[in-house]
């Protein structure tokens, strides 16, 4: 496992050296430049002039890059100049947001997906099967801006049960003191993931309930409840671990729409606003958080199979 | 002066506050600037005290609390955040109107002389919250400061403010005097040079590091550097808003109590502030939002007492209104227009061509678009000044509505006069080349097309909707627009300037062309950038007599000399003239004082008071 590891850690590091070539060379090539982006179509030349040279747009772009490198290299991540903050500080304020989003909708969505997928396949084909079945291919098809709308013109204009917006507090400590803020965004995300991660589960379940040693399982005298969760559950998580990795992008994109929808200012809309303001530290700096993120999410992925299936193993 | 967005006018207001004044035009004006309206009406009784939360334009938050903003800081919130903290010698914006609200600025009386070549100010006898008096000696730590720090100052424009000021000199505690390189026109040096004048605490201030003393570092070039290097850092630190000590010291009527990262402030009244209208209420909260639809949906769930209604939404005034919501329209001295390249190698020679611009003008169908596109709030462009908010600088030809109203059959008369074979719905073609009478004009090709790309700033339903009818206007007559919505900040930085016909292949020639919202003035509508013959002039269009006629107007004390300048202007149409729209501020029924919104974008809680609902 540690030579794995080793290997993969190296391969890591160079996949996001890659990212970040290939992202400097596209945000390069949007047409404008950034300091017309920044300052507007009232900017003199030598406005233009000066914003350039603070910010080294100035310098050949090998050159323009190789500082990059070394000011990350150094635990300078930049400085954004449309939000006048350092671009660690924008990601440390924004990610507690993200995190807390998407963790609770994914466990949300995981939660009620993992047995529901279990119970249709066990009961495949009665009226609670087909009822779910329906409920979550309408689900599956509603995008998640609508959804939110929905729930929001509900349950917070209509009926006043719940806050508009998700809670407006900076850090995870002050998000989770306002529990009530979080229903409606973590509800609208978690509700689409958990369609799919249903189906998939349903369908895993099946493949795996015809299998010999679930019928060794019941042979045994083994209790339906103990073939179910030992046996018939930890071989059907195997694809929805896979899931979970694939999703990640969408689950990403929903959030964004969430940040859009109940005022909660994600890595997101960071991104987002950065693209349209052509801000170069931010799409760097995002581009090589997300990066990261991804290859130590598919590390885990592997991490994670080798531990649901002992058969799976690295060496 | 300053360029926006479309849909993006409210966001540009605030940035007129610092150069937003205009002097001395005060009695023409008639009608107000803004004008509410509701289906509810609030009878209980006035509150004191209370809190008023107000929605910060989406997806913008205060992000520098030094008054004196940079280039990239130059936002319309920052204006908003530091105009409650910090005021302008000059403040402009009075009962919803262009004009000044002496009550509320510093000034005591301003005062030009030697031919308009020299000015003499005296200010009031405020004081700081720290006790101190507002001294001249805290308008020349302003004023040395943007002098050696111009390049870096947001309002700097060359050849004006502070470039404009042969010297300096300090009479006394209260009185200063400006002497000018030039003579100016009062009015557009009071309103758009002075008013970007904001005293500072030098005696606090005036420092180069935290822990240092404070001096008089500024009367150097070099600690005026220092200066400025220090506050614009300490400016920026979003962590020590609400508890820096170089931020206590305030001479608004509101002081800052608390910040966070995310952008909500709040505020409670400076008990020292020395001007009118003093706060009635105990605090005042900026709240911030993503987007205009998380805005929209918090104040439909009735969270925000002050909010703004987004373009898109327009149709849902009248749910607003049923929930209890007055909602009130604004107009900032704002005009909107469509920039022709002229100098574009495929389409220049056709764009250059006076009679096709006026035909273009002739169908851009503006009524429909107020209507249609804007629902109602908006007005339409007549030329360089605009029709609202009122304001004496409108000369008769453009209150008329301008010289090229809509008329599709003039527009039509005009191509075929010049040669053109129309085809309505179709594409016009150039069937008479050549220079001479009832010849399309220098350039132009037998057979060239009328057609031309349109690139817009879009994101709002309103823009798409203007573009589209005028889209359908010009092809009756032939002439093909294509249209191109990119967001704003794309758009700007696509169409930057006019095309150098010697370099073809730049981004500058790719564009026909734009509109990317128009222009907010100061208090004086005369823009000597708009059609300088350097950028921010995008669209290329170089006149002497255009040049002549903008000196006279800037330089001389006769108003006529305004209008001879902007009914050149109006009929030449360096740019086409389209309707500018208005900004929606809806507030609750128990919020009152917030009608007129003041036209340059200032947000003045120390108005408001609360009824029990």
């Amino acid at each position: 496992m540690i030579p794995f590891l080793i290997r993969r850690i190296v391969q890591s590091a160079v996949v996001v050296v890659g990212v970040l070539i290939i992202t400097f060379i596209l945000i390069h090539l949007l047409p404008g430049s950034p300091a017309r982006a920044a300052l507007g179509p009232q900017a003199t030349p030598a406005a233009i002039a000066h914003f350039n040279q603070v910010n080294g747009f100035n310098l050949p772009l090998p050159e323009q890059f190789l500082d990059y490198v070394n000011r990350v290299a150094h635990g300078n991540l930049g400085y954004s100049y449309t939000n006048d903050q350092t671009v660690a500080s924008l990601i440390a304020n924004r990610l507690p947001k993200d995190l807390v989003l998407i963790v609770f909708s994914t466990a949300l969505a995981l939660a009620l997906g993992v047995p529901l997928g279990i119970y249709q396949a066990v009961k495949r084909n009665s009226l609670g099967d087909y009822t779910l079945t329906g409920v979550a291919f309408i689900l599956y098809s509603m995008p998640t801006f609508f959804l939110a709308f929905l729930l929001l013109a509900a349950f917070a204009v209509q009926f006043h049960i719940l806050p508009p917006e998700a809670p407006q507090a900076i850090g995870v400590v002050g998000i989770l003191s306002h529990p009530a803020g979080l229903v409606l965004p973590v509800v609208s995300l978690a509700l689409v993931s958990f369609a799919a991660f249903s189906r998939y589960m349903r369908s895993s379940a099946m493949d795996n309930l015809v299998q010999d040693y679930i019928r060794t399982a019941r042979a045994k005298g083994l209790s339906e409840w103990t073939v179910l969760v030992r046996h018939l559950l930890r071989n059907s998580l195997i694809p929805i671990v896979t899931l979970l990795g694939l999703s990640l992008p969408a689950i990403v994109a929903g959030a964004i729409v969430v940040e859009e929808v109940f005022n909660y200012p994600g890595m997101g809309l960071l991104f987002f606003d950065a693209a349209l303001k052509q801000d170069y530290p931010v799409l760097m700096g995002f581009a090589l958080f997300v990066g990261v993120a991804t290859v130590v999410g598919n590390l885990l992925a592997d991490v994670v199979y080798a531990a649901l299936d002992p058969r799976i193993r690295y060496d | 002066m300053k360029a926006v967005g479309r849909g993006l006018v409210r966001r540009a207001l605030g940035g007129l506050c610092t150069v937003g004044a205009a002097a001395l035009l005060l009695a023409a004006c008639g009608g107000g600037g803004s004008s509410a309206s509701s289906s509810t009406s609030s009878a209980g009784p006035k509150v004191k005290g209370g809190t008023v939360t107000w929605a910060e334009s989406s997806g913008t938050t205060p992000n520098y609390i030094f008054p004196l903003t940079t280039g990239a800081t130059n936002l319309v919130v920052n204006s908003q955040f530091t105009g409650l903290m910090y005021r302008g010698l000059i403040y402009g914006g009075y009962k919803g109107r262009d004009l000044i609200d002496k009550r509320k600025s510093l000034y005591q009386s301003i005062v030009y002389s030697n031919g308009d070549k020299t000015v003499t100010i005296t200010l009031k006898d405020w004081k700081w919250s720290n006790g101190d008096p507002i001294t001249t000696r805290d308008v020349q730590f302003f004023f040395n400061l943007v002098k050696a720090n111009k390049s870096s100052w947001s309002q700097y424009s060359s050849g004006l403010f502070p470039d404009n000021v042969k010297s300096f000199t300090i009479k006394n505690e209260h009185t200063f005097v400006l002497q000018l390189t030039q003579p100016y026109n009062p009015s557009y040096y009071t309103g758009n040079q002075l008013a970007t004048i904001i005293p500072l605490p030098q005696k606090v201030w005036d420092k180069t590091s935290a822990s240092g003393k404070v001096g008089n570092y500024d009367m150097t070039t070099a600690g005026a550097k220092k200066v400025w290097a220090f506050l614009s850092k300490e400016g920026g630190q979003l962590s020590t808003f609400d508890s820096n000590p170089l931020w206590k010291v305030v001479d608004g009527p509101w002081k800052l109590q608390s910040f966070q990262a995310n952008g909500h402030a709040v505020f409670v009244p400076n008990k020292a502030y020395s001007g009118p209208d003093k706060p009635v209420i105990s605090q005042f909260q900026m709240l911030p939002f993503t987007t205009d639809t998380a805005e929209f949906n918090v104040l439909k769930a009735g969270q925000v007492d002050v909010g703004y209604v987004p373009s898109n939404d327009l149709k849902q005034l009248p749910a607003l209104r049923s929930q209890g919501y007055k909602v009130v329209s604004s107009y900032p001295l704002h005009i909107d227009f469509i920039v022709p390249n002229l100098p574009n190698v495929q389409v220049g020679p056709m764009l250059s061509q006076l009679y096709i611009r006026q035909a273009m003008q002739e169908l851009i169908p503006q009524q429909v678009i107020v209507k249609k596109a804007y629902g109602g709030y908006a007005v339409i462009g007549a030329g360089p000044v605009p029709l609202e908010p009122p304001n004496p600088y409108i000369s008769p030809l453009e209150k008329s509505g301008g010289p090229y109203p809509y008329s599709p059959s003039k527009a039509k008369a005009l191509l075929t006069s010049h040669g053109w074979t129309v085809s309505p719905q179709g594409v016009d073609t150039c069937a008479k080349p050549g220079t001479g009478a009832g010849q399309c004009g220098k350039g132009i090709t037998k057979g060239e097309k009328l057609e031309f790309t349109l690139l817009y700033a879009s994101g709002g339903a309103s823009a798409d909707l203007e573009f589209q009818a005028v889209q359908s206007a010009m092809a009756q007559d032939g002439i093909k627009i294509n249209l191109k919505g990119e967001p704003f900040n794309t758009v700007v930085s696509q169409a930057s300037g006019p095309c150098n016909p010697k370099q073809p292949s730049s981004q500058n020639c790719k564009w026909q062309m734009v509109d990317w919202g128009g222009w907010v003035f100061g208090m004086d509508p005369v823009e000597p950038l708009l059609f300088a013959s350097t950028p921010p002039n995008t669209g290329g269009y170089v006149s002497a007599k255009a040049n002549s006629l903008i000196r006279a107007a800037l330089h001389s004390g006769n108003p006529k000399a305004v209008f001879a300048y902007e009914d050149y202007i109006a009929k030449q149409l360096p740019l086409l003239w389209t309707p500018s729209g208005a900004s929606l501020v809806v507030y609750k029924s128990t919020v009152h004082g917030v009608a007129p919104v003041n036209p340059f974008g200032t947000v003045n809680p120390e108005d408001w008071y609360l009824t029990k609902g």
